[in-house]
């Protein structure tokens, strides 16, 4: 059981350094990367008919 | 096995595990500390807040931010509310992990780190973070010490009811919050202590479920729907509500969290845990437990993603009166943190056993897996989160209400919950008036999500709508004053503020008085003493349970009974 579990936290170490690798790639190399990169870009809701969207599902 | 941090000083392994948990706090919101606010969606924090009648329930909304208006209106009055905030902010982050790092069975420091990891870096955290629930990041930040202090009461150690009620305390500032506590503490201390925690989790949540039951009314079913779990990638909500995201707002949801690998870790995570949770029900009394209320946690947070569920919790919605709380049901899996963190903890122990060396690399690889697979909650989001100073105006506009003893509540203008101003980065935030001005104010609490409205339920505002449009009297619905908010999105009615006598007018701000006579008895809300008695049970249990843990109460008893 030790070894399988010792298996599969090998193979999670690598998904989550993949995840954190593609994460960096794709937002560099994203044509909007910028929106990607620049968080604080936030979607602006309605707003002309008067009101603030709580969010967006 | 040898746990790589036992060459270690004493001082070092003592150390490591408030120091990293310090460090994960600071990365995250460390960009937050500096002067000013964060002001984001639901978090709004002022320099004094007021204690108004709404604060306690007392008023015609209901009460989802009671008692924490009430407190953070007392602490306030002590300390900067920035100050407040940042406490708040850091606190909330700092005692998760180590709260989680001391509570996994181990004598390993590394197993300790991995768990603290594991605990303080979530899409929970990011996504609560960044829609502003600062009250369910500090009752997530309780829960750790809240099943500590129940597996203490196990034990039969001594103080652990006081230490179960204090660790409680900061959970219970809002509903929410208090059920997530409430939840832990039935399943840390065990069926057999089911009553005594029924009586304390029922006393300290007393001061918004009193008001909620005596104030009649039901929430609006269609919000159900707009406010379930989503999905945040091809795996869908369930597997985005067991990696602890699938919040219903897609503008919160990290970037990284849509990436395609992200339901494949999750997957393997929960695995890896449940096959640590193997070799931690072995050790743990309540293992069991706190693995059968995150699995709760997982299935309330998807019910209203099964056609069944979603009926029933519509129907429930609107028939039951305070089960609007069961909206947003992706709040419930902060449950399933704690044994996701343990058993993945644990499960690292058991692996890095099986290795000849390298175990430092596993416990190290383990504890950056959450960091390196989310980076964006990192910094504040990567620059989402800011701080901002209000503008002059709300001083202003404050410091005349204060001064002024004009009868009748304030009404902001536009009619809208929520603002988004440029001196604050056009972010969505709540209305700041009812949080700064010194009178009860009323805004507009119908939402749009997605462009769509969710009736609100304060009951003052028919009638002020009603009024609105007629062009009437505001002083006969109890409105004293209108603030007209600029800068942002919504229109007013010149013909509404035609007859008001314009008392302050600045770039962001102007304020209104309503002449005439004032109908004052307008609002109604809770009857007032069961309230206000609701309100001291809790606040007293607190406070005595805090001055027990604090004095020296046991200490000095033993040495009297010695020198006897």
């Amino acid at each position: 059981m030790g070894k399988i579990v010792a298996a599969l936290v090998a193979v999670l170490v690598g998904l989550g350094l993949a995840t954190g690798v593609t994460f960096g790639v794709t937002s560099a190399a994203s044509p909007d990367s910028e929106s990607k990169l620049d968080l604080r870009e936030r979607p602006k809701g309605n707003g002309d008919n008067g009101v603030v969207n709580y969010g967006t599902p | 096995m040898t746990d790589p941090g036992l060459n270690s000083p004493t001082w070092l392994r003592r150390s490591a595990l408030p120091a990293l948990s310090a460090l994960l706090s600071l990365v995250i919101v460390g960009p937050l500390l500096g002067g000013g606010f964060v002001l984001n969606y639901d978090m709004v924090f002022s320099p004094t807040q007021p204690l108004v009648p709404d604060s306690l329930g007392l008023g015609s909304a209901p009460a989802r931010s009671v008692p924490a208006d009430a407190v953070i209106a007392g602490l306030t009055h002590v300390l900067p509310g920035d100050l407040v905030q940042k406490l708040i902010l850091f606190l909330a982050f700092f005692l998760g992990p180590l709260g989680a790092g001391r509570l996994v069975p181990t004598e390993s420091t590394g197993v300790r780190l991995v768990a603290a990891v594991g605990y303080g870096w979530t899409a929970y955290l990011a996504e609560r973070l960044f829609m502003g629930h600062w009250p369910y990041l500090l009752a997530y930040a309780c829960l750790p010490w809240i099943a500590a202090a129940g597996l203490a009461l196990r034990r039969g150690e001594p103080k652990a009811w006081v230490r179960l009620v204090v660790w409680s305390a900061p959970a219970v500032l809002t509903p929410s919050g208090g059920l997530l506590a409430a939840g832990t503490a039935f399943a840390a201390t065990g069926w057999r202590r089911a009553l005594p925690t029924l009586a304390v989790v029922t006393v300290m949540n007393a001061p918004w479920w009193v008001p909620s039951v005596l104030r009649p009314g039901v929430s609006s079913p269609d919000a159900v729907a707009l406010f379930d779990a989503r999905a945040e990638n091809w795996g869908g909500a369930v597997t985005s509500v067991l990696g602890l995201g699938g919040y219903w707002n897609s503008e919160v949801v990290p970037a990284s969290r849509e990436l395609p690998l992200v339901p494949i870790l999750t997957i393997a995570v929960t695995v890896v845990a449940l096959l640590g949770f193997r070799e931690l029900a072995r050790r743990w009394e309540p293992a069991a437990a706190i693995l059968g209320l995150g699995a709760l946690g997982v299935f309330l947070a998807v019910l209203g993603t099964i056609p069944v569920g979603a009926e029933i919790l519509r129907w429930a919605v609107s028939e039951i009166p305070g089960a609007g709380l069961l909206r947003d049901a992706q709040k419930w899996v902060a449950w399933w943190a704690l044994p996701l963190a343990l058993g993945f903890a644990v499960a690292t122990e058991q692996a890095a056993r099986h290795l000849p060396r390298g175990r430092l690399a596993v416990f190290a690889a383990a504890a950056l897996l959450p960091v390196v697979s989310m980076p964006d909650l990192a910094f504040a989001g990567l620059g989402r989160l800011e701080t901002v100073h209000y503008p002059q105006d709300w001083a202003d506009v404050r410091g005349i209400l204060l001064a002024d003893d004009q009868p009748g509540d304030v009404l902001t203008l536009p009619l809208s919950t929520f603002r988004r101003f440029a001196w604050n980065g056009d972010r969505t935030q709540l209305d700041p008036a009812p949080r700064i001005l010194p009178k009860t104010t009323v805004i507009d609490d119908t939402v749009h999500v997605g462009g769509r409205p969710v009736a609100g339920e304060d009951t003052r505002l028919p009638p002020i709508r009603e009024t609105l449009a007629a062009h009437g009297d505001l002083g006969a619905v109890g409105i004293g004053w209108v603030l007209v908010e600029h800068g942002t999105p919504g229109v007013v009615d010149p013909e509404v503020l035609a007859p008001l006598a314009e008392r302050y007018g600045g770039e962001w701000l102007t304020l209104y008085r309503v002449p005439g006579p004032m109908d004052t008895a307008t609002a109604v809300g809770p009857t007032r003493f069961p309230v206000l008695l609701a309100d001291f049970s809790a606040l007293l249990i607190v406070t005595v349970s805090w001055l027990w843990l604090a004095l020296p109460t046991g200490r000095l008893s033993g040495l009297t009974r010695r020198e006897e």
